[in-house]
């Protein structure tokens, strides 16, 4: 009968209010009954429970269900190591002129062929992952943090402080942003950092709105009434509360982001705002074979595929993120 | 013996667009250790704002405490930083909501919502405080609560829910709770074992205990004491039992007379109190229930009565308690 009871982590101190044997018999002999036997509270089956409890985990169990996310998860982290490991895994230098060379098909040497002046397509391309990746990752990480914080306060506090930050939010989305990017990068003089920079001064209100919004319909839930009737500081409401109802909206956002960001660095590269030569970019390396695509299709051939099956994996993490986070979607 | 709890004239006030709603009017009683006092009215009679209140949980802006007193345990709660009310929240005073189905987080496991707490007020770390959680869920009767730490509220029926809020509220020890209309959002049989399961918990744990509702058959059932609130302030209050045998206000008699009884048939008219709850903006003057009362003289309309003994331990606010006494026979005429 008091199987259970014995086996319980700590019970003579949990409940030193009061707890008598005879009203916690009355709980395990209901378990003792049901088919689980007492094992209920050996340590193992407590910690099975407690894996179970975290949120994230849950939500990495729904995402590998996934395949077209998990595809996109694979091939991110592939690039993700040639952008890093690209000294090691070819012999070339991205700016290595060989001019007798130039203009090469595909063969063993050159598996993607070589350019206009003989630069190995393959190096470059490798190269050209570490732009991409930057401006995707470095913004938008730099747009959560500078537009969450800003953002769930202004939900949370309210009053004179949601009025200056729903001004700058309305400020910043009136003005296009490729044309301030463009703006400031010509300002500022081109190159990866300041179209890094540009890009934040002009992102950052994205999760700032969808923040603040969301706070504000879920600081008048009863549930945050309950958390500040049971002692929980503000930061605490926020933090465990409010943002990771945000969080899914958050990652899908981060992650959806990213094609943009190739796109807009392969835009500015193309328009020369961008990377610089002779960095290479995939935006720039099709931006440089707009003069010889018809005879030598391989120089805009490996490029683009390189920024459609980036721009897909991405899109595809970000759609797994959204659907792994979303509780009440699939349990 | 000092009392746990003095709350001394306390006023709230909202400010809206119509004007000032005046929603709690110098309410007063005090309360000891172990007391289950029961909290009686019709909506917008104050009960849930003037508990509010006392945690300082009221919306500012519009809401306003403007005046009074809340002693607990000999320390004026208004006047605290919001620091430290901090500490008196969830490990002092401990909530239960109306609507379990809204006042638990969706989006997060109950096993993580009630270790928090502890985390939080008793500086637990996290597997310790998960382990006492389990505990705490079999202790208000959650079957297999270990197994059920990781489930999300969704996956509760509405009293189980409500039990998890219990759990919540009782984790941290506080000194007194208060339950805001715990079991409105419950159906009977549901209600009667939240309520056998708060008293049994009460007498546990040695807590306080203010019930509020305007269910005066589940009063009946839990409460030691009753404070009768009409537009903002107390009008009677007494133990339990004189409450029901003889009643005083002329306003708890027409409580106590609408309650349809299993005798009446079914074509005859419920009772009820003719008339509709005042104005809180602009209360009339004198005793407040003068414009639906059947005891009114021109006095009442001038002058707002105080409390006043009726018996020992037993006071209420009216200008006329000795005709009152005197017409009371059974309690479903005395409305008329």
């Amino acid at each position: 009968m008091n199987i259970g009871l014995k086996e319980r982590p700590s019970t003579s101190e949990v409940l030193s209010h009061g707890s008598n044997p005879e009203q916690l018999s009355v709980a395990s002999r209901t378990l003792t009954d049901s088919a689980a036997p007492s094992t209920l509270f050996t340590p193992e089956a407590y910690q099975g429970a407690t894996k179970y409890a975290n949120f994230w985990v849950g939500a990495w169990r729904r995402y590998r269900r996934n395949h077209l996310a998990m595809y996109g998860l694979v091939y991110a982290v592939v690039i993700i190591i040639i952008a890093l490991a690209a000294p090691l895994l070819t012999p070339f230098r991205f700016d290595e002129i060989n001019l007798m060379n130039a203009l090469q098909t595909p063969d063993a040497t050159h598996p993607f062929g070589t350019d206009a002046l003989g630069r190995d397509m393959l190096t470059r391309i490798f190269y050209g992952a570490r732009p991409m990746l930057m401006v995707g990752i470095v913004t938008g990480l730099a747009n959560l943090a500078l537009g969450v914080p800003i953002g769930i306060l202004a939900g949370y506090l309210g009053g004179i402080v949601d009025w200056f930050v729903t001004r700058l939010i309305d400020m910043f989305s009136a003005l296009p942003w490729y044309l301030i990017v463009l703006y400031l990068v010509m300002v500022l003089s081109p190159s990866l950092e300041n179209l890094i920079l540009a890009m934040i001064i002009t992102g950052w209100v994205g999760p700032c709105r969808l923040l603040r919004g969301l706070t504000f319909s879920i600081r008048e839930q009863d549930y945050i009434e309950a958390t500040r009737a049971l002692g929980l500081p503000m930061w605490r409401i926020l933090v465990f509360h409010v943002l990771p109802q945000a969080a899914p909206l958050l990652l899908w956002g981060f992650a959806a982001g990213i094609p943009n960001a190739v796109f807009a660095e392969a835009g500015l590269s193309f328009l020369g705002m961008g990377i610089r030569p002779p960095r290479p970019s995939w935006g720039q390396m099709l931006a440089e074979s707009g003069n010889y695509w018809q005879y030598w299709p391989h120089m805009f051939i490996f490029p683009s595929i390189m920024i459609i099956t980036a721009v897909l994996a991405f899109q595809g993490i970000a759609d797994g993120l959204r659907k792994a986070l979303d509780v009440s979607e699939n349990i | 013996m000092t009392a746990l709890l003095h709350v001394k004239d306390l006023e709230v006030r909202f400010h809206t667009k119509d004007g000032i709603v005046n929603a709690v009017n110098g309410l007063s009683y005090s309360m000891e250790q172990g007391d289950i006092l029961g909290i009686v009215g019709e909506s917008g009679s104050g009960k849930s704002v003037s508990s509010m209140a006392m945690l300082r949980l009221i919306p500012d802006p519009p809401g306003k405490i403007t005046g009074g007193q809340v002693l607990f345990q000999d320390q004026d709660l208004l006047q605290l930083k919001p620091r430290q009310m901090h500490t008196v929240r969830g490990s002092q005073i401990a909530v239960i909501f109306q609507d379990p189905m809204t006042s638990l987080n969706p989006v997060m496991t109950i096993g993580d919502q009630i270790a928090e707490a502890m985390q939080v007020n008793l500086g637990l770390d996290r597997r310790k405080a998960l382990q006492e959680t389990i505990t705490v869920l079999e202790h208000v009767g959650i079957p297999q609560a270990g197994k059920r730490l990781g489930d999300y509220p969704h996956q509760f029926s509405g009293g189980m829910r409500q039990r998890v809020m219990i759990a919540m509220a009782i984790s941290c020890r506080p000194k007194l709770l208060i339950a805001d209309e715990p079991t409105t959002a419950l159906d009977v049989t549901i209600q009667a074992q939240i309520v056998d399961l708060v008293k049994r918990l009460q007498e546990e744990l040695g807590m306080a205990v203010v019930w509020i509702t305007h269910d005066l058959g589940v009063i009946a059932r839990l409460a030691k004491r009753v404070n009768v609130m009409y537009a903002g302030v107390i009008v009677e209050s007494a133990p339990i039992k004189p409450l029901f045998k003889t009643p005083a206000h002329p306003y708890t008699l027409g409580l106590l007379g609408s309650l349809p009884g299993i005798d009446l048939s079914a074509d005859q008219d419920l009772n009820y109190i003719e008339g509709a709850p005042p104005d809180m903006i602009n209360l009339p003057p004198g005793c407040p229930f003068w414009p639906r009362c059947g005891y009114r003289t021109e006095h009442c309309t001038q002058a707002k009565p105080e409390l006043t003994a009726v018996a020992a331990d037993h006071a209420a606010a009216c200008w006329h308690l000795d005709r009152v006494r005197e017409f009371y026979t059974p309690r479903q005429e005395a409305t008329q």
